[in-house]
């Protein structure tokens, strides 16, 4: 793909904004576009960090979103409705590139392809990871299909690295009900992920 | 699970929840009247909810920690780890923490040693309290990661002032050095050496503050770096000759880096230049000093001067302060007549003329030259910058003031024009003094021993002796000067 040299290099921020306004309004294909436009960015920051770091470096999603922010809203911030449709946009493509990099380095451990970075280490935290990013999404694919709320709020904090108050904003409920939520979906998934007797049970009805 | 399930798990779930712990199950038993699918479920999640604790809390960005900090952006990078700013949720402080990771320094046996040398000199440095240092509130360690918990300062470095086209004021520029020198020289009174001067790590707090930040800590990885590659990482461009040579330093190194700053500021470019490192650190450690003047012609022959000083190969040929130091170029960059005797006793103060190169001599003649002109016409061969603001000047002059005990601890400042008689007298008395001692005492022994009594020597051959003499203290001087060089 190439970039127009006439173009204005503030082109891509008032894109952004364009998309998210017209994704508001109920235009599919705008919100894909947005999510691939936010998809690419997260992916080069973040390619670009993990490539440049040692091992055990702390790698921040909240911080790269910040960055990846700051990079297509450019100067111009984004209206306060806009700004809680790019945290919702920016957390479910973090979700999608850690999965992405989880899943390459599972490959990669099975592909014997052992000098290249331990990427799911890096991937949050500086210690080993306690949660198994590959699980976590595939038992959040299973709530979303009975809870979306409850999922998204997930989404949010855990990939977004959101506050609470920001999830109100992203979605527009109660802060009571983003508690509880996060509450609920954390012993779901929680439940899920340690393969308790609920999660055979909903295996077993499948 | 179905759906119709679900909403009624959830549905008890939340209503449980909201229940004390004690009557939880209780309550949900009669909740539930008698759906036992649900009973089971809500237990069962309500069990995990009491296990999961932090589960997907700890991990996100927001509560990353080391050590009780609280890790929140990035700040930038060094050789040396990466440092971000930071809370302590202790007394809810905005700071700024360094991580240091070991893995990537050194075996395993060496991280544990670089470590104690790490909390030594953060140790030392943490000693250190004036408001041109950034504070060190406490060290760590975590893992294979160490860290470093400091005052937050608000850039930008000088590194990136220098960096961008932005104009500075000459006196701005000695703002900052005269910050710079002045939180040196308290350090290096409490003996703590910084040993890694350079404009990144010279903080401008709020554009003003001069903030010098990573004390000592050069040390470790300097060291280390030399040693375990053969090589310097980063740039030597600001290192000292001692400290490229790997000898002990003291606070004069530091005062060679402040001057390779200062002479960025004033010219716009590096004293040493070099595409290969092995010429730059040729450069530093033997070459003639390059001429501020010939980079920057605004600049006053006495600034070379002051230069050639504080750049000197060897720390004794470099100001006792780097406050002195600054001080020195300003008054030469001022061409101030009450400061003019001061340089002199600068310049007497040199290493002999004969060790020292040609275009030093020459810079000397033009320095004598200069200042006779300046007592004849009275005219200034440079003006400074237009219409320095009185207020600098002022400061200037208590900076003088200040230095007074140091001015009354030298000796009396002798005229200009001793400056290159009493040198080379020096040098020669050196080589014929001993000759003479050594002929003098041959020829007494030829005198007195029993064999050579008998013949006593003619004028003739005392001189041959004494030239003889004169050719071996010769020889032995030069050795001596090659060893300490090498």
């Amino acid at each position: 793909m190439f970039t127009d040299p006439d173009k204005p290099a503030q082109a891509q921020p008032s894109n952004l904004t364009l998309l998210l306004n017209r994704m508001q309004k109920g235009d599919p294909e705008a919100g894909e576009q947005a999510a691939s436009l936010v998809y690419e960015e997260l992916h080069r920051i973040a390619s670009r960090l993990m490539h440049r770091e040692r091992a055990g470096h702390i790698l921040q999603t909240t911080a790269l979103i910040h960055e990846a922010y700051l990079r297509l809203a450019g100067a111009q911030s984004l209206e306060i409705q806009n700004r809680g449709h790019f945290f919702a946009v920016a957390s479910q493509q973090m979700r999608r590139i850690l999965v992405d990099y989880a899943r390459s380095a599972a490959a990669e451990r099975r592909g014997g392809g052992a000098e290249k970075i331990d990427l799911d280490r890096v991937h949050l935290g500086g210690g080993e990871p306690n949660v198994n990013v590959l699980l976590l999404d595939e038992s959040l694919q299973e709530l979303e299909r009975l809870d979306l709320r409850a999922a998204k709020v997930v989404e949010l904090r855990y990939f977004g690295g959101y506050t609470d108050k920001e999830v109100v904003e992203a979605l527009g409920v109660p802060l009571a009900t983003v508690r509880r939520d996060w509450e609920f979906a954390r012993s779901w998934l929680f439940d899920r992920m340690r393969g308790g007797r609920e999660g055979r049970l909903a295996k077993r009805q499948e | 699970m179905s759906p119709e399930l679900y909403q009624r798990v959830r549905k008890l779930f939340d209503e449980t929840l909201e229940r004390p712990g004690a009557e939880r199950l209780s309550f949900l038993d009669a909740a539930c009247g008698g759906d036992k699918e649900a009973f089971q479920a809500v237990r069962q999640l309500l069990e995990a909810h009491g296990e999961a604790e932090l589960f997907l809390e700890e991990d996100t960005g927001r509560t990353q920690r080391v050590g009780r900090y609280v890790i929140g952006p990035e700040l930038g990078r060094g050789a040396m780890g990466i440092v971000y700013e930071a809370v302590d949720p202790l007394i809810d402080r905005k700071i700024a923490v360094k991580v240091i990771n070991f893995q990537s320094f050194a075996a395993s046996k060496d991280a544990i040693f670089l470590r104690e040398q790490l909390f030594h000199e953060a140790r030392s440095a943490g000693l250190l309290s004036h408001p041109g240092i950034v504070i060190i509130f406490d060290v760590g360690q975590e893992g294979d990661m160490a860290f470093i918990a400091m005052e937050h300062v608000e850039g930008p470095s000088l590194q990136e002032i220098l960096a961008s086209d932005q104009e500075i004021e000459r006196s701005q520029k000695f703002d900052i050095l005269r910050q710079t020198a002045m939180a040196l020289d308290y350090a290096h009174q409490n003996s703590v050496v910084h040993r890694d001067v350079k404009p990144a790590n010279i903080m401008l707090h709020k554009g003003a503050t001069v903030k010098l930040t990573d004390f000592g800590i050069a040390k470790i990885t300097t060291t280390q770096q030399v040693t375990r590659s053969g090589m310097v990482a980063g740039t030597p461009a600001y290192m000292s000759p001692e400290q490229l040579r790997a000898l002990p330093v003291d606070g004069r190194s530091d005062q060679f880096s402040l001057a390779v700053i200062a002479f960025e500021m004033l010219t716009g470019i590096r004293p040493f230049r070099a595409d290969s490192l092995a010429t730059m650190v040729h450069q530093v450690v033997y070459e003639n000093r390059p001429s501020a003047r010939a980079a920057n012609s605004s600049l006053s022959p006495a600034a070379d001067m002051v230069f050639y000083r504080g750049l000197s190969q060897l720390p004794e040929g470099r100001y006792g302060t780097c406050a002195e130091f600054v001080a020195e170029l300003e008054a030469a960059l001022q061409e101030k007549p009450s400061t003019q005797s001061l340089r002199a006793t600068a310049a007497q103060d040199q290493e002999p003329v004969s060790d020292r190169a040609p275009d030093m001599v020459a810079s000397l003649v033009e320095f004598a030259t200069v200042q006779r002109e300046q007592r004849q016409g009275g005219e200034l061969t440079e003006a400074g910058s237009p219409g320095v603001p009185s207020v600098s000047e002022h400061l200037a002059n208590r900076q003088h003031d200040a230095q007074g005990d140091i001015i009354a601890g030298a000796p009396r400042p002798a005229p200009a024009m001793q400056l290159r008689t009493r040198p080379r007298l020096a040098a020669a008395l050196a080589y014929l003094l001993p000759s003479l001692a050594i002929t003098l005492v041959l020829r007494w022994y030829l005198d007195t021993s029993p064999v050579t009594r008998d013949r006593p020597l003619g004028f003739a051959e005392t001189a041959v002796v004494f030239m003889a003499c004169l050719m071996v203290v010769a020889v032995v001087r030069w050795v001596r000067r090659l060893l300490k060089t090498w």
